[in-house]
């Protein structure tokens, strides 16, 4: 509980929840309007060259949004939930009551999954919903497999950021290396896309959300990557937690 | 259980130095254990090794019965309770909130300790600031607030890194009164390098300095065996210098100083008894007005600075 007190009193959990209602609610209406937009503002442009504003594209503009610019945030804000603690002495107050290291890790990465789990969860609920009341219905299979994977996704680098942020020295090293990490992972998934194993490669959730919208891409086809992920990130929790054992703290 | 720590050949080498170089001592069960040592001495990172934060290099360490391995779990912490000498709290709560995590981190029943919370609030003269943030505290405030935590859950082992040096004159004798309280009722581990203070509350002490155990003893022990060999003498005003001539003379007197109005004889070494036995007559036999004569009580501060002279790098030696 304490976490969420101070993630929660100092503004962090409140802005990234403000900042995925924020890109639930700015999606649909830029969709719909963006043809009228565009013709107020571009003189003599013709607004039936466009196509129709689509429902799907407003509800995939959302979830990319989520993993863009949310995760970034979600980054910057977990990033110092261990390391900033190891530096101010709070982990070793903490350490020092009967409490034990992987119990430390574990309340922290339950709440922060939690945070994830629920706060992308409605506010993907909110966009859809807003997105049907603006455009069209969205097929609800479709978004429900589509915010999964997102989930999913979002869940590897809350596990990466915790991770890092428990065996590094500072917040700084902890948010900058994940990061990268999420930098490149983007990269290397133009080399994964070429391999057959690459259908389980985790980046291939972020490709595989648009055509879950849509209904052309279905569970059958993201099941392997969603496991995947799930495994890799509870590898890199427990590798990382392993080395936070032997950490000392200072 | 005899002794509460043991710690045996206790060693710990960082990258730069080496802090601890095989310290040994023994904590009585019901005392409270005075740990000595100028800054810099090995101090913390000798309550860190106790604690499980860190590891030693060699040696061994008993707390409460339980052999202290680095890196698993360590059951004794239960019976714990640990104020740091620069106490930082998990940020974002109040005061309040604070002492009821504590009783969540020990596992202790939230309704039951709610009175001894309030009590503990209104002893350490908490009572606005526990609806206040922690990051507004000031420092004496955060030691009053850890001291607090500490209490709170009554452990059988207390241990108190430099404890009251936020604290006012006041506050420090109120929170020393309620540590000479816990005597025989717990344990308290007290590291400090303010002597006066463990002079007051503490019945055993261990001085370290350089990472060295230099000695360990009961407070009476250290203050009897290095008890300094001086008498006061205050005589009238007027005949001050000539005692202090006929005292110089003496082959039983090392030294004669003046000292706040009186003076402060040093005795060779091995001879107090003569200087004691005839300080008196010598005066009183050269009409010089005595009007007190008393045998000087060494203070744990020139005990703590003799022991470290005697062991310290280049000293005479235990």
């Amino acid at each position: 509980m304490k976490e969420f007190k101070w993630n929660w009193r100092s503004f962090r959990y409140p802005a990234f929840l403000l900042l995925l209602l924020f890109f639930a609610l700015l999606n649909p209406p830029s969709t719909k309007y963006m043809n009228e937009i565009l013709e107020m503002f571009a003189e003599g442009f013709d607004a039936s060259l466009l196509p129709e504003p689509s429902a799907v594209e407003a509800y995939a503009g959302i979830l990319g949004d989520f993993y863009t610019v949310g995760l970034l945030v979600l980054i910057f804000i977990l990033m110092g939930s261990v390391a900033g603690e190891k530096e101010s002495g709070v982990t070793g107050w903490i350490l020092s009551k009967p409490v034990s290291r992987w119990s430390y890790l574990h309340a922290k990465m339950v709440l922060h999954a939690a945070v994830v789990i629920v706060g992308v969860a409605v506010m993907s609920a909110v966009g859809y919903l807003y997105t049907w009341s603006l455009l069209e219905q969205v097929s609800l299979a479709g978004a429900f497999w589509a915010t999964l994977a997102l989930i999913v996704y979002m869940l590897l680098f809350t596990t990466i950021v915790l991770s890092l942020s428990a065996i590094l020295k500072s917040p700084l090293q902890a948010g900058g290396l994940t990061a990268l990490i999420y930098a490149l992972s983007g990269a290397l998934n133009l080399l994964m896309s070429q391999v057959a194993v690459g259908r389980f490669y985790p980046n291939t959730l972020l490709g595989e959300i648009p055509l879950l919208i849509r209904g052309v891409s279905g569970p059958g086809e993201v099941w392997g990557a969603i496991l995947i992920t799930l495994l890799l990130s509870f590898l890199i929790y427990f590798l990382a937690g392993s080395r936070f054992q032997k950490m000392e703290q200072h | 259980m005899e002794h509460v720590i043991e710690a045996a050949g206790l060693e710990k080498a960082f990258p730069s130095h080496k802090a601890l170089k095989g310290i040994d001592f023994k904590v009585p069960a019901g005392s409270i254990y005075g740990f000595l040592g100028p800054n810099g001495a090995g101090k913390t990172t000798t309550i860190k090794i106790i604690l499980g934060l860190i590891a030693a290099s060699s040696g061994r360490l008993k707390v409460l019965g339980e052999e202290v391995r680095f890196g698993t779990e360590n059951n004794f912490l239960h019976r714990v309770g640990y104020l740091p000498q620069d106490p930082v709290f998990p940020a974002g709560l109040n005061g309040r909130e604070l002492l009821q995590l504590v009783v969540g981190l020990y596992n202790k029943d939230a309704e039951q300790y709610a009175p001894r919370l309030e009590e503990l609030i209104s002893e350490f003269q908490l009572e606005d600031a526990a609806r206040r943030k922690i990051s507004s505290y000031s420092r004496g405030m955060k030691q009053r607030l850890g001291l607090a935590a500490v209490f709170l859950v009554e452990p059988d082992l207390l241990i108190l890194d430099e404890p009251v040096s936020a604290l006012d004159p006041e506050g420090r004798r109120r929170v020393l009164d309620l540590i000479a309280g816990l005597k025989g009722r717990s344990t308290v581990f007290f590291s400090s390098h303010i002597l006066d203070d463990v002079e007051r509350v503490c019945s055993h002490a261990t001085i370290i300095h350089q990472g060295v155990k230099m000695m360990e003893t009961t407070i009476k022990e250290l203050l009897q065996s290095f008890a300094i060999e001086q008498y006061i003498v205050k005589v009238a005003p007027q005949q001050q210098e000539k005692a202090r001539e006929l005292l110089r003379e003496r082959y039983w007197i090392r030294k004669v100083e003046e000292r706040e109005g009186s003076l402060l004889l040093t005795s060779q070494p091995g001879a107090m008894g003569e200087l004691a036995e005839n300080v008196l007559p010598l005066l009183i036999n050269n009409n010089i007005l005595v009007m007190e004569f008393k045998h000087r009580q060494a203070d744990l501060e020139e005990v703590f600075f003799r022991v470290l002279q005697n062991n310290g790098p280049g000293g005479e030696g235990s």
